[in-house]
């Protein structure tokens, strides 16, 4: 039996910040649409640069090895800024502001002087080659349920730009979309006193809430203005976990609240069964073939079936394979959910460029590999008993550095230090070796912010109130009489917006335009530019009985075609008193015939009352 | 800079740059100040690689927890043999400039061995050599800088060069490039100037694109004087422009740089550094078997935009140079008041004191793009009358100002001066307009 091996977790939450409304680094809109279409592109390479220590760090080299062309997909809300082509403005005081008081609130000491940094990236997801970042507080801490939870840093940093497609024709093509990059955000990271999954949701939770539920205050007022952006894609985590015996392994893109539990228990459990796997390597002494053994087998795939290979082969590719002694039933081992060694394997020789491996602890069948084609591979392998073999399809040198990185990888019996990439099932694939320390240097472009004095002269003081999660239910429940449906605004993109519509407005006939109607709209492919004025407009003729409730859909639905409020008004005229009366009458009080005709005209209650007073 | 106060501190319990200190809870390596920030704040890297300003007030203690390696950059020397290799200068700049990565600071220093370490693939051009002319940023150059450079370059071509590379700073690039071009007559090799718009610690420079695309142009058979710089803001291709048609347009895009009213000598693809010229009538490698080096320059010429409200007294204080170039509105017209409206009045009279008086006075377009041309309206008869030269010419004018200067160089006579100014040396005029050239 093995033993519980003890979990360590940290988790580093990133936040996307309004920033009232700006970028970090420049003065374009940091609200920007999924659905927005870019304007042009720029086409970018990057190079290797020396580093700080006059060497090239292992993580930038190693993408920069891949030969990659960038495009960036320009939209309405970037400039030069974005593009590389201006230097970066000053730093965003309003999100300047609301990081130091995220600060104040998880108990850390803010520093005197902000000195931005630029972190190397090469993998493209920002135009300069570096993100720039910068600590705005230190060593705080938060209290769980299962004690103190450290907050090692805070820090303040430009967004990146969203990866739209990766070309895996070998063109090295990777798009970006540059709307997201330079939006603010902050980076808060915790020690590793998290203990296990659960622990991990909560403490995020927590943090997120905290961030989420952020109003602005302005000159002592409270602004209604949050300080945090909702919706999807706004909060993500990365996740750095290892168990006794194991490395720490970091798991970026963990986005999804729901499966944090699953990712963090789940790579704990994977490092526990390669450690299993490790065990009866050494057991049955198996062993890789060496890099000389690595043979051509393309001429025993003549004719094959195996559209793999032959589109490969016809392509100009080589099927090159290895034998992998005492490998059998090793290679097949699940180490996570739907993840064999074999993927992890897998995942190594995809680095070099290859899109995956072939090994026989797979249904060969299933590829269309033959078993007359397997007699001939295992023999040309020797491979015997209990013995496995490796297949990859590429072109020869690629091919040949893919199965040099399998080798590698099956020789090392430890847990490597890893960057993985969360998969949406819970698990997580290896994304490349854990970064060097060294990757930082001073962005001199920008001059250190000072804390104690953010603003300058005109510009109003900004404090950041926080309220609970509790306290905003308990009002929104008191303000729909909905439990469902307080949940959905709390957790939804439209909490402050809902508050301050339904300062004016009917609450819950607020709720449902902006979680139904304005969700169905969308759907249909109608957007609005300000979805806040728009949405006002149509309430306030409802709430002016100039329109009916059922008629809000449409005369949103209009106004988003570019008709005038007063115009969708005229349109969706509401028919109410005498005129209604006359109405009924003409019709001879069939309540039926009347509501299908003029459905969106008309308010019920209203004829019933009618009606009630004609009996 | 740090505050007296802190050097005093830091001074007494012996911490310099790269030491590692501890002051309160912050522990880390002592970095400079770099020109902006608190003086009183000191500036810590952590362990963690950030750099955090720490206020240092009175009473609080900074300790030295140990003596750290020295920071600095170590230039190598210069090396290679010039004869058949191409030759890369360095003038200073952003593309020759380096970032200490501990500190940010910059040292425009370079040397070819960093070249050749920073970008292997310039082997792929044969054989490289290489040497530092001096370090300075472009705005601080002038004529002094220019001869260094003529007769440097004149050294490398008599030395064998293939094929000479300058790396220039940006901003005064053009009106180097100019000057070169006035100055080193009848190449019989490629001369190209190189700069960067991104500083070259961030894998996005654009350094590593131009210096490439340069090379390719110096290995070409285009043997003029020409700059190589990004054609787009992608990294698709570089044009090489002639060295008398190219401005920077535009302060910070990698596309800065444009030939105004000229097509670019050439296209030069960053992929297959394939060379396409553009120009058909541009210089061939070979044409001349020796370069004429005509370096002299006057420095007593003067460059002025005109503009509404320009006073008369401002010409009038320009009567102790020997040249003066005007940058004039529309066709070549500066204030005139030819209907002698009460508000408004005449620098004429000055200008043509000044012309009197000896000063060779040149128009050119502030326009920038398109032809002068002094006989469509009253004020731009009346220049012409009074003598001011450049009629129909079409050049940019920061060329016309460094012509001006060499002119003034190559002889004293002042008739010969204005025949030179208005002769086409080096593709700084043409005779005809075409609809292709780069106007946007």
């Amino acid at each position: 039996m093995i033993l519980m091996n003890k979990l360590k977790c940290g988790i580093e939450i990133h936040q996307r910040l309004v920033g009232r409304g700006e970028k970090l680094f420049c003065s374009c809109p940091s609200e920007f649409s999924e659905d927005a279409k870019p304007l042009y592109e720029v086409i970018r390479r990057q190079h290797t640069v020396v580093s700080e220590l006059g060497e090239t760090d292992a993580a930038a080299q190693f993408e920069a090895l891949k030969k990659k062309i960038f495009v960036y997909q320009v939209f309405e809300n970037d400039c030069a800024v974005e593009l590389d082509e201006e230097p970066p403005h000053e730093m965003n005081p309003y999100a300047l502001a609301s990081v130091v008081e995220i600060c104040n609130q998880l108990n850390c000491k803010v520093v005197d002087e902000v000195q931005v940094m630029r972190k190397t990236v090469i993998d493209g997801s920002n135009t300069s080659g570096f993100q720039r970042t910068a600590i705005v507080g230190m060593n705080g801490w938060l209290e769980s349920s299962q004690g103190r939870v450290s907050i090692q840093t805070v820090c303040i940093e430009e967004e990146s730009a969203g990866i739209v497609s990766q070309a895996d024709d070998g063109s090295g093509r990777i798009v970006y979309r540059l709307d997201r990059l330079g939006v603010p955000l902050v980076e808060i990271a915790t020690g590793p006193e998290i203990v296990s999954g659960k622990h991990c949701l909560e403490v995020a939770k927590k943090v997120g809430d905290m961030m989420r539920n952020a109003e602005a205050i302005e000159n002592g007022i409270a602004s209604n203005k949050e300080i945090a952006q909702r919706g999807i894609g706004t909060i993500r985590q990365d996740l750095n976990v290892s168990v006794e015996g194991g490395a720490r392994v970091e798991i970026k893109g963990a986005q999804q609240l729901g499966l944090l539990e699953e990712w963090v228990e789940s790579e704990a459990n994977r490092q526990k069964k390669m450690l299993e796997v490790y065990e009866e390597i050494v057991g049955k002494k198996a062993e890789p073939a060496s890099e000389k053994e690595i043979i051509d087998l393309t001429d025993a795939f003549t004719g094959t079936q195996c559209g793999l290979i032959s589109k490969g082969v016809s392509a100009g590719a080589k099927v090159l394979g290895m034998r992998m002694k005492h490998f059998a039933g090793i290679l097949g081992k699940e180490v996570q959910k739907e993840r064999r060694f074999g993927s992890e394997l897998s995942d190594y020789a995809k680095a070099a460029g290859v899109k995956g491996i072939i090994h026989s602890d797979e249904d060969l069948a299933k590829y269309k590999i033959s078993e007359g084609e397997v007699a001939k591979l295992r023999e040309k392998l020797k491979v015997e008993g209990t013995d496995a073999f490796v297949l990859v399809v590429e072109k020869e040198k690629i091919a040949h550095e893919a199965l040099k990185r399998v080798i590698a990888r099956a020789k090392v019996l430890s847990i490597p230090g890893e960057t993985r990439r969360a998969l949406p099932n819970g698990s997580s694939a290896y994304m490349r070796p854990i970064p060097g320390r060294a990757r930082m240097y001073p962005e001199t472009d920008i001059p250190p912010a000072l804390p104690a004095n953010i603003f300058r002269k005109g510009v109003t003081k900004v404090e950041v109130r926080i309220i609970s999660s509790e306290e905003i239910k308990k009002e929104l429940i008191h303000l729909l009489k909905n439990e469902q449906m307080a949940d959905r605004i709390l957790k939804g993109r439209n909490l402050f917006m809902f508050q301050r519509l339904a300062d004016e407005f009917e609450p819950m006939v607020v709720a449902t335009t902006l979680e139904e109607t304005l969700v169905a709209l969308r759907r249909e492919g109608v957007e609005f530019e300000e979805v806040k004025e728009v949405v006002g407009s149509a309430l306030e003729l409802y709430k002016k009985e100039k329109i009916v409730k059922a008629a809000i859909p449409d005369v949103l639905r209009a106004i988003a075609k570019g008709e005038t409020v007063e115009g969708a008004a005229k349109k969706f005229a509401r028919i109410k008193e005498k005129e209604l009366e006359k109405l009924a009458k003409e019709k001879n009080y069939d309540v039926g015939a009347i509501m299908r005709e003029f459905r969106l005209n008309i308010d019920a209650s209203e004829l019933q009352e009618i009606l009630k007073k004609k009996k | 800079m740090y505050s007296k106060e802190i050097d005093g501190a830091l001074k007494k319990i012996g911490a310099e740059i790269g030491d590692r200190i501890k002051t309160g809870e912050y522990e880390g390596l002592l970095m400079p100040k770099i020109e902006s920030g608190d003086p009183n704040a000191l500036v810590i890297k952590l362990d963690n690689g950030y750099n955090i300003g720490v206020k240092i007030d009175t009473g609080k203690k900074i300790e030295l927890v140990s003596k750290g390696e020295k920071i600095g950059h170590k230039a190598k020397g210069d090396s290679g043999k010039v004869s058949g290799a191409i030759s890369i200068l360095g003038c200073g700049g952003t593309i020759t400039s380096r970032v200490e990565y501990k500190t940010g600071a910059v040292f425009p220093e370079f040397s070819p061995s960093d070249l050749l370490s920073s970008f292997p693939e310039l082997k792929e051009f044969g054989d490289i050599a290489g040497r530092k002319l001096f370090s300075l940023l472009s705005e601080d150059m002038n004529s002094a800088h220019w001869k260094i450079i003529a007769h440097e370059v004149e050294k490398e071509i008599k030395d064998g060069a293939r094929g000479v590379v300058l790396m220039h700073g940006t901003d005064t690039m053009g009106y180097t490039s100019a000057a070169l071009s006035f100055m080193l007559q009848k190449l019989p090799v490629p001369v190209v100037l190189v700069g960067a718009q991104r500083s070259s610690d961030r894998g996005s420079s654009d350094n590593k694109m131009n210096l490439m695309c340069a090379s390719a142009a110096a290995s070409s058979e285009i043997a003029e004087v020409g700059l190589c710089m990004h054609a787009t803001m992608s990294d698709d291709y570089c044009y090489l422009h002639r060295g008398t048609r190219v401005r920077k347009m535009h302060t910070s895009r990698r596309d800065a740089f444009k030939s105004v009213n000229a097509s670019p000598l050439a296209k030069i693809d960053y992929s297959s550094r394939k060379v396409e010229v553009l120009d058909k009538n541009c210089h061939k490698r070979g044409a001349s078997k020796k370069v004429e080096l005509r370096a002299d320059l006057s420095d007593k010429v003067a460059l002025l935009f005109t503009y509404p409200g320009i006073k008369p007294k401002l010409i009038e204080s320009y009567s102790d140079y020997d040249g003066l170039v005007l940058a004039t509105t529309g066709l070549g017209n500066a204030p005139a008041n030819p209907f002698g409206d009460k508000n408004a009045y005449s620098i004429i009279p000055a200008v043509k004191s000044l012309v009197d008086s000896g000063v060779v006075v040149v128009n050119s377009p502030q326009t920038l793009y398109g032809r002068l041309d002094m006989n469509i309206y009253t004020a731009g008869r009346m220049l012409d009358e009074i003598g001011v030269i450049g009629n129909y010419c079409d050049w940019l004018p920061e060329t016309a100002y460094v012509k001006l200067m060499w002119a003034l160089g190559q002889t004293k006579d002042k008739k010969k001066v204005k025949e030179l100014m208005v002769a086409n040396i080096a593709g700084e005029i043409s005779e005809r307009s075409l609809q292709n050239d780069s106007y946007e």
